[in-house]
């Protein structure tokens, strides 16, 4: 049975072949890994929050009018 | 939904090995952990050479600058090149001839994710696919280079 074991002191069983048992590297490159996966879906999410149909208002402005 | 999966897989790979890459380099320098120490295997002097030679260091800074544009996700084909000589030399070291099970899988776990995201950025890569190429040096139009940014 896999255990869960993070190891911060650098001193993972190096004949382990259980992936839940990482070293330090490892383990900072999951939680970068997870941490950035989940800040892209909340960031698409606000942004599809904030997309709207574009709606063209005409206005006249100076340089439009002739003279 | 399987474009979706992609799209996350790849960002995962890309968080993955720049983190790591990043965390790797700086613990080099500020050494906020203890650094692997190196085990009996084929690979020892080789590392240990390079070590003297101060290619480690070397390695350690492109580990710090690809590592960096990973994770910002800016210059992130130029990253992968510049990361590819760390992460096959790391392989070619560890992946036949390391006697630990978990550098054998971290090694070849990491040179995966790099080919994945190579293939994953290919459209960046497909010029230098070009059979027969003709000279343009840089120095002739050096603004060809921000004007690439």
């Amino acid at each position: 049975m896999w255990n869960f074991s993070f190891a911060l002191d650098g001193k993972t069983d190096m004949m382990s072949l259980n992936p839940l048992e990482m070293t330090n590297f490892e383990m900072m490159g999951t939680i970068f890994a997870v941490a950035g996966v989940l800040l892209t879906i909340l960031l698409s999410r606000i942004a599809k929050n904030r997309q709207r149909p574009h709606e063209f208002v005409a206005h006249e402005v100076e340089e439009d009018v002739a003279g | 939904m399987a474009r979706a999966i992609e799209k996350y897989f790849i960002i995962f790979c890309r968080f993955y090995l720049g983190g790591f890459n990043l965390v790797s380099g700086l613990n080099y320098f500020l050494l906020f952990w203890p650094q692997p120490t190196v085990r009996d295997s084929v690979g020892n002097e080789y590392v240990i050479a390079s070590m003297d030679l101060g290619l480690f260091t070397f390695a350690k800074v492109l580990e710090i600058i690809g590592g960096l544009s990973l994770v910002t996700n800016r210059f992130v084909p130029l990253g992968l090149v510049v990361l590819m000589p760390v992460t096959v030399n790391i392989f070619l070291i560890n992946a036949f001839w390391s006697p630990l099970p978990h550098v054998v899988v971290s090694v070849t776990r990491n040179m995966v994710m790099h080919c994945i995201l190579l293939a994953a950025y290919a459209n960046y890569f497909y010029p230098l696919l070009k059979f027969r190429s003709a000279p343009r040096p840089v120095w002739r139009d050096p603004s060809r280079i921000w004007k690439s940014f």
